[in-house]
């Protein structure tokens, strides 16, 4: 997968590099907006990683720019540890997510994996497969193996996200703020809590488990 | 600043008085010479009537019986040509001179020296009156007549009074501004130098130094008790400040060292892919610990600054809490701790939903972690927007209760319970934010919050 990374301090953009590089990306980096916005009318990413605070341009200003030139890869913004307001602006601008430093690598490549898949607005489908595991999104049903589960509203939604994005990473915090929509980080097992019991319903009667724990990062979910 | 003359001089309390004398001037000039012309107008127009009068009959009467007959008549016998002396009578008396000549201007009966004008209609020489004359010609059979009156007394009081009284006004009434514009500015300067020396001594360096209050809750009163109610407030964002750094020191030390210990072991067991890997989780995790304290203090001083009351939106609070319990319940259920649910339905605030859902988290993992084994905690909202969330057990000792909002407050001074201390103080601002009452309950065994948000309750 392709990938742009904008981002002025060197050493963020050499961190950026490697870990991205790393988990298999193209990395094209850039140290400068303007530059970047150039090359953009020649080459074709699958997603960019733009920092918020550059010299001389505002990354939002910089994104309003790409948006308005039509051009609709995903965008992932970083921004400094600051207020709350700042994600609404970026989202607003038309960013795809939103990462406050300092991010774990895994955090970030977890999130560009979802967003750079993401197809450009298509009808959302009713059905999800993956393997013998069904869903059902007209009558928020599951099934596996043919076997009806019986999902609560909220295990329901935590498997839809994550049959959305099939052998993809997905942290905690991505969970929480995609199937809760809650920004603040719990100290409580919250997330852990909800995810053990839905593998409890869709694993553990079976043989082969779907979804795994990764450690340190989040979950997966694959065919078994 | 200090209360030299010259700084008197300069002040706007002065300028003012001065200006508003001015104006009172030019206003009272204008009204009295107003006065003074319409007066002196009504007093001529009187004149020339009483005179035209005078000379009508004068001439219809000599045309009628002749000048003779009508001499005779009119004028004293004896006093019929008048000496120099005589006119000092009429002109204390205000009555009629005359002089009536022949046509060849041969004296028949008055003054010798009155004689028609064309500007005043008489001119009078005299050796020792100059007293200005009005009156009116006229010519009949064989002669003319002049007939004339000295302008009189009250017009010529009139106008040196209208004189006298700007003249007045200047000489006494200017003194008198400066006077009562010195005094009154000095006046004020004395109670303002009070206040400004408060302040310079708050510059300088003594936070405690408060401006006196009178308590006469006059302007100046009010100005200083607003001043020292903005110095209360500042040196409690001092302390607050001085907490936070205390407390930011001492929370962030822990970790900090932790995390240079895991450095230290990486360093001594690198050979070791195991031992690495779980010295890099401990640290991140001690990381994770340091950036939580950093976000719950930005996220304070974000909702203490009340930028986001821009962003409060009509929200249902019923909702809201109801899925924050929902989601939180199997946590409790995974800690042998129940959860009972009782919500009113659709009750409605204007809020910032994000921050709310913040504020419920913070209140609902203090109740899972402080409270006793197998603990019944219950969140409750009723249809007035009054939100309970409380535990039945152990609760916080009075002696900590006043002090659970303050920054970095821990009822239990060990700080080994985790958590920056920092989630109730932003339970706190959060409801204030929303114009709510934070309560503990204090009779209740367990710890027992109650946010009430009648207050801002749509209605």
């Amino acid at each position: 997968m392709k990938l742009m990374v904008v981002e002025d301090d060197a050493e963020t953009r050499e961190y950026l590099m490697r870990g991205l590089s790393e988990a298999g990306f193209a990395v094209t980096p850039f140290a400068e907006p303007r530059a970047a916005m150039l090359d953009l009318g020649a080459h074709e990413y699958d997603a960019i990683v733009l920092d918020r605070m550059m010299p001389g341009m505002d990354g939002i200003d910089v994104l309003k720019l790409v948006r308005g030139a039509r051009i609709s890869t995903p965008v992932l913004m970083l921004t400094a540890r600051s207020a709350i307001d700042d994600r609404v602006a970026g989202l607003e601008a038309g960013a795809d997510d939103y990462l406050v430093k300092p991010f774990a690598m895994t955090e970030l490549v977890a999130r560009l994996r979802t967003i750079a898949r993401r197809p450009a607005m298509t009808e959302p489908e009713a059905g999800l497969a993956l393997g013998d595991l069904h869903l059902d999104r007209l009558t928020r049903e599951a099934r596996r193996a043919g076997q009806r589960l019986d999902l609560s509203p909220l295990e329901f939604r935590l498997l839809e996200f994550l049959m959305q994005n099939p052998g993809t990473v997905v942290t905690r915090t991505m969970l929480l703020e995609k199937v809760w929509g809650y920004r603040f980080d719990p100290k409580t097992s919250l997330v852990q809590t909800h995810m053990s019991r839905l593998r409890a319903k869709i694993d553990k009667p079976f043989e082969a488990e779907m979804i795994r724990t990764v450690r340190g990062s989040g979950y997966v979910i694959d065919a078994a | 600043m200090s209360s030299t003359p010259l700084s008197v001089l300069r002040s706007t309390v002065f300028a003012r008085v001065l200006r508003a004398f001015g104006l009172f001037v030019l206003v009272s000039l204008g009204v009295l010479w107003l006065v003074t012309v319409l007066w002196r107008d009504q007093i001529d127009g009187l004149e020339w009537d009483a005179i035209h009068a005078e000379a009508a009959y004068a001439e219809d009467t000599i045309a009628e019986v002749g000048i003779k007959a009508f001499l005779s008549d009119y004028t004293e016998p004896g006093n019929r040509v008048w000496e120099d002396d005589y006119l000092y009578e009429p002109l204390e008396e205000g009555q009629f001179i005359h002089a009536f000549r022949s046509d060849e201007d041969a004296l028949l009966a008055g003054y010798g020296d009155l004689w028609p004008d064309d500007e005043a209609g008489a001119a009078l020489f005299h050796p020792e009156i100059n007293v200005p004359v009005r009156g009116a010609a006229f010519g009949y059979e064989g002669g003319y007549g002049v007939i004339a009156r000295f302008e009189p007394e009250s017009r010529r009081d009139l106008l040196a009074f209208a004189q006298f009284a700007t003249f007045s006004l200047f000489l006494i009434g200017l003194p008198l501004a400066l006077f009562v514009g010195y005094f009154l500015s000095r006046d004020v300067f004395r109670r303002i130098n009070v206040v400004s020396a408060t302040a310079a001594a708050v510059a300088g360096g003594n936070m405690q130094s408060r401006a006196p209050e009178t308590g006469d809750g006059d302007e100046f009163d009010r100005l200083a008790r607003g001043i020292n109610d903005m110095l209360d407030r500042l040196t409690q964002l001092n302390a607050n400040i001085e907490a936070v750094s205390v407390g930011v020191a001492h929370d962030l030390k822990t970790p900090l060292a932790n995390i240079g210990g895991r450095l230290e072991l990486l360093d001594r067991d690198a050979g070791d892919a195991d031992a690495v890997a779980s010295h890099v989780e401990a640290a991140q995790g001690y990381l994770a610990e340091l950036l939580r304290v950093f976000d719950a203090l930005l996220r304070l001083g974000e909702v203490e600054s009340g930028r986001r009351k821009a962003a409060f939106a009509p929200l249902d609070l019923s909702a809201l809490v109801s899925g924050m319990a929902d989601a939180y319940a199997p946590v409790f259920e995974d800690a042998r701790k129940s959860l009972s649910i009782n919500v009113a339905p659709g009750v409605r605030i204007e809020g910032d939903g994000e921050l709310l859902e913040q504020m419920l988290s913070n209140l609902l993992e203090n109740a899972l972690e402080h409270s006793r084994d197998a603990a019944k905690v219950h969140v409750t909202i009723d249809a007035s927007a009054r939100l309970t969330i409380g535990d039945d057990g152990p609760g916080i000792p009075p002696a900590h209760r006043a002090r659970i909002y303050e920054r970095f407050y821990r009822a239990d001074s060990s700080r080994t319970h985790p958590g920056s201390g920092l989630g109730l103080s932003l339970v706190k601002a959060i409801a204030d934010l929303h114009g709510a009452t934070v309560t503990l309950d204090a009779s209740s065994p367990g710890a027992v919050f109650t946010l009430d948000f009648s207050g801002q309750a749509e209605r």
